[in-house]
């Protein structure tokens, strides 16, 4: 739960004991610190940018650095092989304590993503660990690509195609609207 | 506290069941009855359904244990949601959406379990007497005694070290290490 509290900054005035403090030392639920989130969102832009890996990026939009605009290619050898797929993910104020929304904006057909572009994927949800970034997220999406969970679908109709791959990369192609816009 | 409520009042909010005319969204015409269309033309199996209002349920299982809203009235608005999901959307089924996604948070699922209190507090504490070149996997800056908020280490057990101020407020949300998911007892461990 986010409370949003005004934030506090490097230059609160400094009350600790030059000792440590054994008992007081479970600092209280802090307000939301916009200043970190930026932060955070900055190192991660600029970690990405060198990181160079292939078949994925992503920037923040013009006006707003809490919004992303991402892409991922489908890994070769996959019936989305040639394809790229857009994302937007936004982040949270209290990012990265709670996951980004991830969605994507290319239609998708694939058993974990509905028709709406939400995606069912644990990492994104219940499993999110505040030492993941949007790095980890592109990769782990795009192997969710290549490798769904058909036990408990979000669209029935591609977990059951699944199995018979050459039916399932036409329905990948027909799906497929690669965005103009 | 937020609060949910159709812009035209309690009709949108109503929960429509199998074949239930609905008046504002757009549906496809052919669409046979008891089903629900997939926008694309497909009927959406039963199996689907449940596993939308399952969805529903444990959003609304946050929901409520964050604000006191009225559960019948909740229900009934997410499950009208998840369905248009399914179904050929507009402009303003999208702005809706918008909207509605906004207020919930949590996407979904279950919500995560925070440590328990004595065992955050049982965390080894440290303040660094010199800069540390490493990086906390966090906030990813680094330990700097010159910085009030990024001078105290925390040790976990699993050895695995974090800003004092991130790892509590990580712990306040989930109990597992944010590295490696070593598990800190919970609330209501026994250890409490
Ligand atoms: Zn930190
Ligand atoms: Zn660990």
């Amino acid at each position: 739960m986010s409370t949003i509290n005004g934030s506090y900054s490097d230059n609160t005035p400094s009350t600790t004991p030059a000792g440590l403090p054994a008992k007081q030392n479970v600092a209280p639920v802090k307000a939301v610190d916009t200043q970190s989130v930026l932060k955070r969102l900055q190192s991660e832009l600029m970690s990405l940018m060198m990181s160079g890996d292939p078949g994925i990026s992503a920037f923040p939009e013009e006006d707003n650095i809490f919004n992303w605009k991402g892409t991922i290619h489908g890994s070769n050898e996959t019936v989305f092989e040639g394809t790229e797929y857009k994302l937007a993910l936004s982040f949270p104020a209290d990012y990265p304590f709670k996951p980004p929304k991830v969605k994507f904006e290319t239609g998708c057909f694939h058993p974990n993503v509905d028709v709406f572009g939400n995606i069912c994927l644990d990492i994104l949800q219940d499993k999110w660990s505040s030492a993941y970034d949007v790095r980890t997220i592109l990769l782990s999406i795009q192997s969710l690509l290549g490798e769904p969970n058909t036990s408990s679908p979000l669209n029935t109709q591609a977990a059951a195609l699944w199995s018979n791959q050459e039916e399932y990369r036409k329905m990948v192609e027909k799906h497929y609207k690669p965005s103009t816009a | 506290m937020k609060k949910i409520e159709g812009e035209n009042g309690s009709e949108e909010g109503e929960i429509k069941r199998e074949g239930g005319e609905r008046k504002r969204w757009n549906r496809k015409p052919e669409r046979a009855q008891g089903s629900l269309s997939l926008g694309i033309g497909e009927a959406r199996s039963f199996y689907e359904v449940k596993h939308l209002q399952q969805c529903v349920k444990d959003e609304l299982i946050d929901l409520s244990d964050n604000n006191n809203l009225d559960h019948d009235y909740v229900y009934g608005f997410r499950i009208e949601t998840c369905v248009d999901r399914y179904m050929e959307y507009d402009e303003e089924v999208m702005m809706r959406a918008a909207v509605e996604q906004s207020l919930f948070e949590n996407g979904g699922g279950r919500r995560p379990t925070p440590a328990n209190e004595a065992a955050i507090k049982g965390l080894e504490r440290l303040m660094i007497k010199d800069n540390e070149d490493t990086n906390c996997s966090i906030c990813l800056e680094e330990f700097d005694v010159n910085k009030e908020e990024k001078r105290f280490k925390v040790t976990m057990p699993c050895k695995h070290e974090f800003h004092e101020s991130c790892i509590i407020q990580w712990l306040h949300t989930n109990h597992v290490c944010p590295l490696c998911r070593y598990q800190l007892p919970v609330m209501g461990d026994s250890k409490e």
